[in-house]
């Protein structure tokens, strides 16, 4: 059933054929590594990343076991290794990359976690309304309102102290930005022409928020992974600090500068030395995170 | 013919955006003047750049991408490129004013219309606070706000869309300016509120003596309200002329395209339209010559070689040109669309 | 209401009776309702077979709601809506989806009605895999559609970003046709247009409807375009329509004081016309009420320069006067 083409459309000039040919991710990837900021965040994550797989394998020992060797000098460069040791004669160093790994491993796993959670709840409020998006944005509210520190002492004080609890605390208290995010740009989404034109097609709820809705508000979600695994990083090891996350001999950043907290005179190191990881860590992905904002912005395309 | 002093004088202005994409001429040598208590339309399509040359006029162009590259902005004899921040500022507003397309977002929404007028009144005279309220009241009365010792302290969303638009005016003629630029000040509107806002806007500048420049796509409102028309394409003008000539003698292909294609309300069933085929040029690559050439259709080889000079046309001397190679052809111009009443006796000639 | 003197009786394709559309305002944690919005207040028009219908009103008067409730993208609050003769009012689920293949919507925005993150090829090519139709079948009457509406097969991988507003408002028809509907609302098609570009997608729509039989109701604000493409005219005002009849008979003569009022705002672009119309101009005073606590009843009495005590307290009908050529709600026509 074809027809004449009617006043064929030439595009004014081949502007379309020259036009950015790039799709939406390629514009995103090229944007991202032009921040330089970004980028250098992307380096600083990746050398933490090595360190922590790569390092108990070049360096091998072992964090648990308290040496006291007196006349080993408890500085930083000492003969145990480069981070000398802590109070009690163990490797700073095996500590910390265990350290690393574990503060990875937990906020990667939180937030992933987190995100489907708040994703799913943070969805179907925005996307069905009425009475659900009631009852889940009250609860949202109530969460929130909620200091995450009294939380997890109260997780604590039910479930004992463990990787496990941590991470369902985490997980408790970090569902509800991203929930609250995704639900404001489902509504935002939701109320596109393309939505209503997609139901006048036919199309069932089921297609249209896999096809339609979901691919539109993943830019946002991706930003606040981002932010989530710094936040879960930060967050445990406030915990940790207080007491009611892991204890020792778990060698979490958080742990190892509250123990540093008593060795301070002596021992400055202590404290430094875990406090600096800690701090690289959490901003490499706040860089990354900032880089991936600006390059999913849709306003900014195309704009130097 | 013009009689007022000119009161702005733009000549060859330039106002380029560097871009990613590259560098948009979004303003690409324009030149036009306005005369005391005179009306000016400027008529384009989006990327005409017809709004980038009122906000140039007031140095409004964001800076970083925009720059305006050459050209002189003559207001009252100072050229306002040269001028301070602070020169300007004194100039906006109280000489010049300027109204636009969304009153939402010119208003502020957590003061109330009273306020903004008022500090808009007194940034640029020394009067009391006093006084300055009595002078708002006054402006909303005169834009036809009803009950405007009340409506003076609502705030903007008390105000229904044409009110808004109505007191947007108001803000701008607060100072009696000389000058009133419009950009697209009814296209969001109502056709019946757009009615309304437009009869404002004519009535209040005239009694304050102002002289407006309306710059729209709508060739209706053009013909109801301005003196003098000038239409841009690509970021140039390709015809200026009085208002009957420019609906009745118009001598360029892109006016005539924009004549013939647009349905008339007093024309039922009038025939197929004649579109313009294609689509209006990107500004970051424009066409070689012409800019129009790609979708005239009377382009000659000759139109894509260099970009037409602006010339007089017929015996009309400056009042009337154009920006076409043909125009001087014999019998090109029995092109232009034919309007039922236009006859030949219309006190032409001019 | 009905179609004039001439054409026979064949029945309407479309055929709404008293649509009724109350929105509930809601206030309260508990969000008790306190009051209505009645977008849509007893509606009733027809529509023909290959005719263009065009229901024009400026913001608020319920146009774009009401082909929102016979496309049934809303649900009524009461009313009947008859399509090809079987009353459609109560479909559910299958049924409805099924109906659309047979009405289609083209929406005013070409920049939000195209999701972004699919080509044009699977935005066109989806009505007809959500009805169940083959892939390789879709897809090669995605190449035709293109053709058709004037773009080329190789726009079909491109994505909506890379397009000007005409052509994907393009696209958008081109979805719409996707099915084969019979019935196609055209929600200002043109509006967010160029004037030049308007005039393009215009005939488009008017050589489509020739071609392949097709019934539009176009709804628009600009009386320009309604003019030129509809043969059958509505006029609505804040949720009633106040008159209905051909082309001719609304626009060359208006009975109804606020289609009066609508046409006399018109501004043409004619110069010398201009003038003399702006000095009979009707410039409607005040504000249009809101449709939350419209006026008792007729509802332009506020605006109206005839209003007497009848109009408020008795609502006008939609009926033909005697002596005249079609219906209009008011007490004193034209």
């Amino acid at each position: 059933m074809t027809f004449q083409m009617h006043e064929n459309v030439s595009l004014a000039g081949d502007d379309v054929a020259e036009m950015a040919r790039l799709t939406y991710w390629q514009d995103v990837r090229k944007r991202f590594f032009r921040n330089k900021i970004a980028v250098i965040g992307l380096v600083m994550l990746a050398a933490m990343v090595l360190v922590a797989i790569v390092g108990p394998f070049l360096t091998p020992g072992d964090y648990k076991s308290a040496r006291n060797i007196p006349d080993l000098p408890r500085r930083l460069f000492n003969e145990a290794g480069i981070f000398g040791t802590d109070q009690l004669g163990r490797n700073l160093w095996h500590r910390c990359i265990r350290g690393i790994g574990i503060s990875l491993r937990l906020a990667v796993s939180v937030a992933l976690i987190s995100t489907v959670v708040g994703m799913v709840f943070g969805g179907l409020a925005g996307y069905i309304g009425g009475w659900v998006d009631s009852l889940i944005s009250r609860i949202i509210e109530m969460i929130y309102s909620i200091p995450y520190v009294l939380i997890g002492i109260a997780a604590i004080a039910i479930f004992g102290s463990s990787f496990y609890t941590v991470m369902f605390t985490l997980i408790f208290t970090g569902w509800v930005g991203t929930a609250r995010l995704f639900r404001a740009s489902v509504l935002q989404i939701r109320s596109n022409d393309y939505i209503e034109a997609a139901r006048a097609t036919g199309a069932a709820t089921p297609r249209i928020l896999l096809s339609h809705v979901l691919p539109n508000a993943l830019p946002p979600i991706i930003v606040s992974i981002a932010f989530a695994i710094s936040g879960a990083i930060l967050s445990e090891s406030i915990y940790s600090f207080l007491g009611i996350g892991f204890i020792e001999p778990t060698p979490a950043l958080g742990v190892m500068i509250r123990d540093a907290r008593t060795q301070f005179q002596p021992y400055p190191h202590l404290l430094w030395v875990p406090a600096s990881i800690l701090i690289w860590l959490t901003l490499s992905i706040v860089f990354i995170g900032d880089g991936l904002r600006d390059a999913l912005d849709p306003k900014m395309r195309g704009v130097d | 013919m013009p009689t007022g002093d000119v009161l702005l004088s733009v000549r060859d202005l330039r106002t380029y955006f560097h871009t990613d994409e590259g560098v948009v001429k979004a303003v690409d040598g324009v030149s036009f003047d306005v005369h005391a208590g005179e009306v000016l339309g400027i008529v384009g399509e989006s990327g005409s750049g017809k709004s980038v040359t009122a906000m140039s006029v007031l140095g409004l162009i964001p800076v970083p991408p925009g720059r305006i590259e050459t050209g002189q902005i003559m207001w009252k004899g100072q050229d306002l490129l040269t001028l301070s921040d602070k020169e300007l500022r004194r100039i906006r507003g109280g000489e010049i004013a300027m109204i636009f397309q969304d009153p939402m977002s010119s208003l502020n929404p957590v003061y109330t219309i009273g306020n903004q007028i008022e500090e808009m009144i007194r940034t640029h005279q020394d009067m009391s606070r006093a006084a300055a309220r009595k002078k708002s009241i006054d402006m909303l009365g005169l834009v036809g706000i009803p009950n405007p010792g009340d409506r003076v302290d609502d705030y903007p969303h008390q105000f229904s869309g044409g009110m808004r638009q109505r007191a947007m005016i108001a803000m701008a003629l607060a100072c009696e300016p000389q000058l009133l630029i419009c950009d697209e000040p009814t296209t969001a509107l109502d056709v019946t509120v757009q009615a309304q806002v437009l009869e404002v806007i004519e009535n209040s500048a005239k009694q304050l003596g102002a002289a407006i420049l309306l710059i729209t796509h709508d060739l209706g409102v053009v013909a109801g309200l301005t003196d003098r028309v000038m239409v841009m394409y690509g970021g140039q003008v390709v015809e200026k002329a009085e208002v009957e000539d420019l609906y009745y003698k118009a001598r360029m292909p892109y006016t005539w395209g924009l004549l013939k294609s647009i349905p008339r309300v007093d024309q039922l069933g009038g025939g197929r339209l004649e579109p313009i085929p294609g689509a209006p040029p990107l500004m970051s690559r424009p066409p070689a010559g012409c800019r129009f050439s790609p979708r005239c259709t009377y382009a000659i080889p000759a139109c894509s070689a260099a970009v037409p000079e602006l010339v007089p046309v017929g015996g009309a001397g400056e009042s009337h040109e154009a920006r076409c190679i043909r125009v001087g052809e014999a019998g090109f111009s029995d092109n232009a669309p034919v309007f039922a009443d236009s006859g030949a006796d219309s006190g032409a000639a001019q | 209401m009905n179609a004039p003197a001439g054409i026979n009786d064949v029945a309407p394709l479309l055929e709404v009776r008293n649509l009724v559309k109350y929105f509930p305002v809601q206030r309260g944690l508990l969000k008790r309702t306190v009051g209505q919005v009645k977008a849509v207040d007893d509606v009733s028009f027809s529509v023909m077979r290959g005719e263009t219908f065009g229901l024009v009103g400026e913001s608020g008067c319920g146009k774009s709601t009401t082909a929102r409730l016979v496309l049934k993208l809303m649900s009524s609050t009461s009313g009947q809506i008859f399509f090809q003769g079987n009353d459609i009012t109560h479909l559910e689920g299958e049924d409805v989806r099924k109906l659309r293949a047979d009405m289609q919507i083209v929406f005013q925005d070409p920049y939000a009605s195209l999701n972004p993150r699919m080509t044009v090829r699977q935005i066109i090519a989806e009505p007809m895999i959500v009805q169940g139709v083959p892939k390789d079948q879709a897809n090669a009457r995605v190449d035709d559609l293109l053709v058709t509406c004037g773009l080329a097969v190789e726009h079909g991988s491109r994505y909506p970003h890379e397009f000007s507003g005409g052509q994907r408002q393009r696209v958008g028809v081109a979805r719409a046709l996707a099915n084969k509907p019979q019935l196609i609302f055209l929600d200002e098609p043109v509006s967010a247009l160029d004037v030049s570009i308007q005039a393009q997608i215009v005939n488009l729509l008017e050589d489509l409807q020739k071609e392949m039989d097709l019934t539009y109701v176009f709804i628009a604000h600009d009386l320009s375009v309604v003019a030129h493409i509809s043969d059958r005219i509505g006029v609505m005002y804040l949720g009633k329509i106040v008159e209905t009849g051909t082309r001719e008979q609304v626009f060359s003569h208006p009975s109804h004081p606020y289609t009066k009022a609508l046409l006399s705002a018109v501004p043409l672009p004619d110069p010398r016309q201009e003038r003399e119309r702006k000095r009979d101009r009707i410039v409607l005073q005040g504000d249009i009420p809101s449709p939350a606590n419209p006026p008792s009843g007729c509802r332009f009495r506020t605006r109206c320069w005839k209003a007497t005590d009848l109009c408020a307290a008795q609502e006008p009908l939609l009926v033909t006067p005697a002596g005249a050529t079609h219906p209009v709600a008011c007490h004193f026509p034209e």
